[in-house]
């Protein structure tokens, strides 16, 4: 069974088309970067995929449950690490991740998850309010909430910006223990490095559509190629898009 | 604690409980504080208490008067009231639900449904206890409190029929009828200003025209007249709004703060003028002209103090509610007391605000 499965999904903001038709299918085991210039709708495919936003056109199924109409099975299939602002300022965090592990039935999940909040450097500030932590902080507990139980497939966006090295080694190393005991991650982030060293599949988000992917075999290779790279492949592609627009706003006149 | 245990576990209610008892814990730690604002919160409720107490038999007469004068105008306007607090509720907390940070988890979604119509219930049935005391006070019927009890649920059921359709996503909710042109203070506040009048904004608007009786053209026209009134309070607010939106970021840029008052002036002076015009329209229709004079000064006057305080608190925007609240007590307060003192305080507090303004 597929951990995601997304079949002509097509989203638009009023008259501005953001997702034209994007395929994508993962599976357990996978370590999956979504990369793409801003704009590209990074944020849009994963608030899809987690059900925040409608689905106009085309399909998500999470784990075989599809987003729209099994909405709660499928979300019980789901860890998603929600933007830092939106956590609640009152409770402390060891209180937000009793809360979900109530919800998600996972209390015997709690030490590991406590575990966690040790090894990313969140164990000072458990008892304390959220109001008072700093981005990165928020952003920690974030990532904790999203791994609580056994998620099928995790949705991580951008949680590697903020983080200080040890606890970006730490993350890291829990998304890969993750990935062995089955779940899928996909990571939307604008560090190619990072996406070329440590993922295991990453995929080009351009003008709606996924307009590359590179598998293990692909990212191994650009790995070994000393003048390449992911950002190498990555740059021109988007170079490439850039000069195809600018040809096609060019008009005969301008040419004669 | 044994009754607790037994409740079916809902995830809202216990996310709210633990934020209270954070709260209460925070309030014991802060004890001298806490009594502080206490004392003061008391203070001002006692305060608003005693007004209302005081307007208490003229708002009855004046209801009086109205309902056996006008009774379609004033159960309209009810009517109206109520459909856009349950409407902006509804909106509000289908929007707070969206973004929750519990949204992504595996929530029942009859879990969802039920905690927003428990408070539209909770609000409808404080509708209808204030419109059963009025009317005890009136000497009506079990009948008229009987239709009364209908209104509110028919408002409860068009006002979140109405919040419903108005739930659009944040990209979607900011469009406007027209945002080209020049990059200016007064663009911006008309933009802000007309955000007001787009589409998916007006849809709302059109429900409301259900509210008007078939065959009644005087409750046709007073359901419009409130829809305008809600549009222009809307469009005011959006565009003193841009006062504390601008000082977020071009606070750091070299921007004098008189010039920011002065290039956030145009925008909501031409609202006032056009509230004034369109309050002129309506007591000329209605004959009854000599209300003019008074009411566009008073709506002046409200909005030069709401303007005032939204420029002395534009960097607490939180704040400028309840400063303008606190102004207008005092004006009132004032006014019941020692009426010959009205204008010198408002000139005053006019003064002490601008003059706030400026320094930061």
């Amino acid at each position: 069974m597929t951990a995601l499965h997304i079949s002509e999904l097509q989203h638009r903001y009023g008259r501005n088309e953001v997702l034209r038709g994007v395929e994508l299918v993962l599976h357990p085991g996978e370590l999956v970067g979504l990369v793409g210039p801003n704009g590209a709708g990074k944020s849009t495919l994963l608030r899809c995929i987690v059900g925040a936003e409608a689905i106009q056109h085309g399909a998500i199924q999470v784990a075989g449950f599809d987003i729209a109409r099994a909405s709660f099975q499928a979300r019980a299939c789901l860890g998603v690490a929600v933007e830092p602002e939106r956590l609640p300022n009152l409770l402390t965090a060891r209180q937000c991740q009793e809360l979900v592990a109530d919800i998600r039935h996972e209390r015997a999940a709690l030490p590991a998850s406590f575990e966690l909040c040790g090894a990313l450097g969140l164990a000072p500030w458990l008892d304390r309010p959220v109001h008072e932590y700093s981005l990165g902080t928020r952003q920690k507990l974030a990532i904790v909430l999203a791994l609580i139980g056994t998620p099928r497939l995790v949705i991580l966006d951008e949680v590697l910006n903020g983080l200080d090295p040890l606890s970006a080694y730490a993350l890291k190393e829990a998304l890969r223990r993750r990935t062995q005991q089955g779940a899928c991650v996909l990571l939307a982030t604008h560090g190619l490095e990072v996406a070329e060293r440590f993922l295991d599949r990453a995929a080009l988000l351009l003008d709606g559509r996924i307009a590359a992917d590179w598998d293990a075999t692909a990212l191994a290779k650009l790995r070994a190629d000393p003048d390449g790279g992911l950002e190498h492949a990555v740059v021109a592609m988007l170079r490439e898009r850039a000069g195809a627009s600018d040809r096609a706003h060019v008009t005969p006149d301008d040419g004669a | 604690m044994t009754r607790m245990a037994t409740l079916p576990f809902h995830p809202y209610r216990r996310e709210q409980q633990l934020a209270w008892r954070n709260r209460i814990d925070r309030w014991r730690e802060h004890g001298s504080e806490t009594a502080f604002h206490g004392l003061a919160i008391l203070f001002a409720l006692g305060f608003v208490m005693f007004l209302a107490i005081g307007a208490w038999p003229r708002l009855l007469t004046a209801l009086a008067t109205g309902l056996s004068r006008w009774p379609l105008a004033v159960s309209c306007a009810a009517m109206f009231a109520m459909c856009v607090h349950h409407a902006s509720l509804a909106q509000s907390r289908r929007q707070l639900w969206a973004r929750h940070w519990l949204n992504p988890q595996p929530i029942e979604p009859r879990l969802r449904t039920w905690t927003i119509r428990r408070g539209m219930i909770g609000v409808a049935m404080v509708h209808a206890l204030i419109g059963i005391v009025v009317m005890a006070k009136l000497s009506r019927g079990p009948a008229s409190m009987m239709i009364w009890c209908l209104l509110t649920v028919a408002a409860a059921w068009i006002g979140n029929h109405i919040g419903k359709s108005a739930v659009v996503p944040a990209a979607q909710r900011e469009q406007v009828l027209r945002n080209a042109g020049p990059g200016s203070f007064t663009r911006w506040q008309w933009i802000e200003a007309t955000a007001t009048l787009a589409p998916f904004r007006l849809k709302r608007a059109l429900w409301l025209i259900l509210l008007g009786p078939a065959g009644h053209w005087t409750g046709m026209i007073v359901v419009l007249v409130l829809v305008a009134c809600f549009v222009l309070l809307t469009a005011w607010s959006r565009s003193v709004s841009v006062l504390a939106q601008a000082e977020r970021w071009l606070g750091t840029q070299p921007l004098a703060p008189a010039r920011l008052l002065r290039d956030g002036l145009p925008g909501p002076v031409v609202i006032l003028m056009l509230a004034c015009g369109f309050l002129f329209f309506v007591f000329a229709a209605t004959a009854s002209l000599s209300w003019f004079v008074p009411l566009s000064i008073a709506l002046v006057a409200a909005g030069a103090l709401h303007y005032a305080c939204a420029a002395a608190e534009r960097r607490r925007p939180a704040r400028i509610g309840w400063l303008y609240a606190g102004q207008l007590l005092l004006l009132a307060g004032v006014m019941q007391s020692v009426p010959f003192l009205l204008l010198p305080l408002f000139c005053l507090q006019i003064f002490l605000l601008l003059r706030g303004a400026l320094r930061r």
